[in-house]
């Protein structure tokens, strides 16, 4: 069950966005025991919540708040105070993706190295490698149930799928319907992919990894994990540097503790 | 322009389903060869129309009946009866519209002439009222073919997701 923490609590852990990093992480916690809350800025809203219908699903979970945008692009012109289609709400932008899960490759881990010196361009090099990151990659790949890795299968591929590979057939050795975070087969007691179209609007069948209803959960379960929905964290006071706690607004309410 | 190509939108505005607008009584616009009609509480029937010119032309589909783009104007006017500020940007639109002599011009001119205003608040707000107003509309997502929600259905998975057979010897 999930847990309950008084508002003033300050011996739990506060981890501020429930999406892939937050919800993640106060799952990882939770199963280790340690006590946290989690804020989220937005509502929670479950798979039942899902439309298949863009418009509506817009207004249902994306980040509301008016948009600011500036310079020269198009969007700045046409749509300057659009809210942007990213999810304000309990998962995160989890609920929104559409699971593509890719490793870096070797030489991207180098970009300087690789592509030299370009004008205009400040690139760099990670200061990690791709060995040391692969570790942590099978990890993920395995917590996510990333197709094509953990003998996991492919996702099928539709029409424009079948059009494209019969088009790569003509020079490329290797192509697939890619590395998904969604179920191909059962899985981490979610079911396979339905091939409902609508990944970005929330996946209905919940074949598609989201903290929403993967590591939220579970996090829950444990009774050590709180999540507080609608609670924007307004600021973090610190003293001598170290963040002493988290204010939070939650809806209509000053801020607490 | 001695040889003149067809731009997409003069070759999208052919054989179009739009016939020849009429106003009648004052208040009610009649379309599609009298297939469709609306009538109108705060901008006149002459206004309505031309405003629905302005849309179909902003947004040209040749298979699109005058009552997609006549939804979207009376969707705005029915706002406007209780909106001034509104009311007045889409008589002023109108006016503009009338001026030019709008429904008697060919695509082209049509287009030309919706560019020369596409930074006013005119524009802008039909504009804004076709994107939604037309491309949420089931109605035109059944024209297009867009099937729409799936999850109630069981989402594509036996409904013809990969079932193009003309690949077969690709």
């Amino acid at each position: 069950m999930a847990a309950k923490f008084d508002l003033n609590d300050d011996s739990v852990v506060v981890v501020v966005g429930s999406g892939a990093g937050g919800g993640t992480l106060s799952n990882e916690l939770a199963q280790k025991g340690v006590n946290v809350v989690v804020l989220e800025a937005g509502g929670r809203h479950e798979i039942e919540d899902f439309v298949n219908d863009e418009w509506a699903s817009f207004g249902n979970i994306s980040w509301l708040d008016k948009r600011t945008t500036s310079g020269t692009w198009r969007v700045a012109k046409d749509f300057s105070g659009l809210p942007a289609w990213i999810v304000k709400a309990v998962g995160g932008s989890t609920v929104h993706w559409a699971g593509a899960s890719l490793r870096f490759q070797e030489h991207e881990f180098k970009v300087k190295t690789t592509y030299g010196d370009i004008a205009g361009a400040n690139l760099l090099d990670w200061p990690i490698s791709l060995a040391e990151m692969e570790p942590y990659y099978e990890r993920a790949e395995d917590k996510m149930g990333v197709t094509g890795t953990h003998n996991i299968p492919r996702l099928p591929g539709n029409n424009n799928y079948q059009v494209l590979a019969a088009g790569a057939k003509v020079g490329y050795k290797e192509f697939h319907t890619g590395n998904m975070a969604i179920n191909s087969e059962p899985r981490d007691g979610r079911g396979s992919c339905q091939q409902i179209g609508f990944c970005f609007q929330g996946c209905k069948s919940g074949a598609k990894r989201s903290t929403l209803y993967t590591e939220i959960p579970k996090g829950e379960a444990t009774g050590y994990m709180e999540v507080r929905p609608n609670s924007r964290s307004a600021d973090q006071p610190r003293r001598f540097g170290k963040v002493t706690g988290v204010l939070m607004r939650r809806q209509g309410r000053e801020p607490s503790r | 322009m001695s040889s003149k190509v067809m731009g997409r939108r003069a070759f999208l505005a052919t054989t179009s389903a739009a016939g020849v607008i009429m106003v009648v009584g004052g208040n009610m616009v009649i379309g599609g060869n009298g297939a469709w009609a609306m009538s109108t509480t705060a901008l006149s029937g002459d206004e309505a129309a031309m405003l629905v010119r302005m849309a179909r032309a902003t947004y040209p589909h040749a298979m699109l009946d005058d009552a997609i783009y006549g939804k979207v104007i009376s969707g705005l006017d029915e706002k406007a009866s209780k909106d001034e500020g509104l009311l007045k940007t889409l008589k002023s639109g109108a006016a503009k519209l009338t001026e030019k002599k709008f429904d008697t011009l060919d695509a082209e001119t049509q287009e030309a002439t919706l560019k020369e205003m596409e930074t006013t608040a005119e524009f802008q707000t039909v504009r804004g009222a076709c994107i939604t107003g037309i491309y949420n509309n089931q109605d035109v997502w059944k024209v297009f073919g867009y099937e729409g929600a799936s999850a109630e259905l069981g989402g594509y998975i036996h409904r013809g997701f990969n079932d193009i057979d003309w690949l077969k010897d690709a």
